[in-house]
């Protein structure tokens, strides 16, 4: 994105898909699972959990962004870390002055926000490198999808383990499997819920597969999670299912790394783009290749995107 | 700063505690970014364990020293999260330099894990939990050095069960993570059973 140039309302719906849906932090990218699992005991927790991360996110997007080009490379993760654990520290004290009872049910996973390997992994890979405008809403709705995935998570063991909903009895007669507020019931709903996701991206992608094979061979813009690239499709490749799943197969080596630098082919994508128009605006023989890869891109991402209400009901 | 004496069997039971019903992973769900991610292989789950504990060991030392020492008189305990995350993160790049130039051997069996280990949790976690709980620096070594143990328990059990599932044949939805986190559910239970034991 060029200085100056007016941030689209295209580029923040996309954004808002992306950081919701397509990219979910817990849902397909994989991260923070932690607090994922220990804070989703009710809705309300969940809710809690999600929005003070949200909150430290847009700060901590916010900020980094602004000192992307004064932060040197080589101790970036100190600064990083530094600036977390601040806008942590000013969560955690608004919280105790404000919502005590959430803060206490939370417990130190307030403080351990600075460990959150979200808001690390959207401070590298993309407050670092954008402007601030596009890292705030980077920061929000990466938020969002955390809270939003935690709320999923909170109101489904809630609803089985205790058969409450925000504290009121909602199924009579339900005797309530308390498996589901224990700490094995978080993994169990976790691994149906990403099963689904799985099958559901499965579905898709089998039906885009044999769709897409004819006219389109090579498609930036869409996450690689998304993005089928082989011509020639072959049912032993989901043997170890890589192609559905890149971020998110525990076999791989670099599994790891990913926590810290996560493997966001679509913020990688949109640089490319970014770059490309820059180039495209200071020298106009680029202009054509620029818009060819947008008119591209956007069509395609558009037969991509899935709304999350669909999604939960199915 | 004045702690309640803590006899021998109390310390005892703190760490059988810490390692068995208060398991980091399985009860507190601190840590679960490495249990779920280098717990494939049993060497690697073994490796990334006693690396942690390692780690969690030494900066429960540290950090109790950088509280009672610094924040309380300074009355800046309020920035304990920002004060052990860096001090952990320096820690970590003195443990790996020092295990380079004086322990090859274990450098070279810990070494790779060693980074992974500033943004783990279990070990900020644990430095939380000592401050909170209000722990001398005894009891706050050992529990940082039982906790790592439940963790590397967790951890080696857990590969040895994933390399098990290698030859399971599930669904295709299923394959990959889904299946790791409900073989995880399935451990938990078995650990939330050790919550039915009382320590009189």
């Amino acid at each position: 994105m060029k200085r100056g140039e007016a941030y689209s309302f295209r580029r923040l719906l996309a954004q808002m898909k992306e950081g919701l849906i397509t990219n979910n932090p817990i849902f397909v990218q994989l991260l923070g699972m932690c607090p994922t699992l220990a804070t989703t005991t009710s809705l309300v927790n969940g809710l809690g959990m999600g929005l003070a991360a949200t909150a430290v996110l847009v700060c901590s997007n916010l900020l980094i962004s602004l000192l992307r080009k004064v932060i040197s490379r080589e101790v970036r993760i100190a600064c990083y870390i530094t600036i977390i654990s601040g806008f942590v520290t000013a969560v955690e004290l608004l919280m105790k002055a404000f919502f005590f009872e959430l803060y206490g049910s939370l417990g130190l996973f307030i403080p351990l926000i600075v460990v959150n390997c979200i808001i690390f992994g959207r401070a590298e890979a993309f407050a670092s490198r954008n402007p601030v405008i596009p890292s705030v809403f980077d920061g929000l709705f990466t938020g969002l999808g955390f809270t939003g995935a935690l709320c999923i998570i909170g109101f489904i063991r809630e609803l089985l383990g205790t058969g409450k909903i925000l504290g009121r009895a909602v199924l009579p007669g339900y005797s309530p499997a308390v498996i589901f507020i224990l700490p094995a019931g978080a993994f169990f709903t976790l691994g149906f819920i990403i099963a689904a996701v799985q099958k559901f991206r499965n579905v898709r992608s089998d039906r885009g597969r044999f769709a897409r094979l004819s006219n389109v061979s090579e498609i930036s813009g869409i996450p690689s999670t998304l993005r089928v690239v082989d011509e020639n499709y072959d049912d032993s490749e989901f043997i170890d299912d890589g192609s559905n799943s890149a971020p998110s197969d525990p076999d791989s080596d670099g599994e790891f790394e990913l926590d810290f630098y996560p493997d966001d082919d679509s913020t990688a994508a949109y640089m490319e783009a970014w770059a490309r128009e820059e180039a495209a605006s200071s020298g106009s023989a680029d202009e054509a290749a620029g818009d060819g890869t947008q008119s591209n891109a956007v069509p395609v991402s558009e037969t991509e995107g899935f709304s999350a209400e669909a999604f939960i009901d199915g | 700063m004045t702690f309640a004496p803590i006899t021998v069997r109390g310390l005892f039971l703190l760490m059988l505690g810490a390692v068995l019903t208060e398991n980091f992973i399985f009860s507190k769900f601190y840590g679960c970014c490495p249990f779920l991610g280098v717990s494939d292989k049993p060497d690697k789950a073994l490796g990334m364990g006693m690396a942690v504990t390692f780690v969690m060991t030494v900066s429960g030392a540290v950090t109790w020293a950088v509280y009672y020492y610094v924040l309380v008189p300074l009355g800046l305990t309020y920035l304990r999260t920002v004060a052990f995350i860096l001090v952990i993160s320096v820690l970590v790049q003195f443990i790996e330099m020092f295990l380079r130039r004086f322990v090859p051997a274990l450098y070279s069996s810990l070494g790779i894990y060693l980074p992974l280990i500033t943004t783990n949790c279990a070990v900020l976690g644990a430095a939380l939990v000592n401050i909170q709980s209000g722990y001398g620096f005894v009891p706050s070594v050992c529990y940082g050095f039982a906790a790592g143990i439940g963790f590397t328990l967790a951890m080696v059990l857990f590969a040895g069960v994933r390399a098990k599932m290698e030859f399971a044949d599930p669904p295709r939805a299923f394959r990959g993570f889904p299946l790791t986190l409900i073989a995880a559910g399935l451990l938990a239970m078995i650990f939330s059973g050790f919550s039915g034991i009382s320590f009189g």
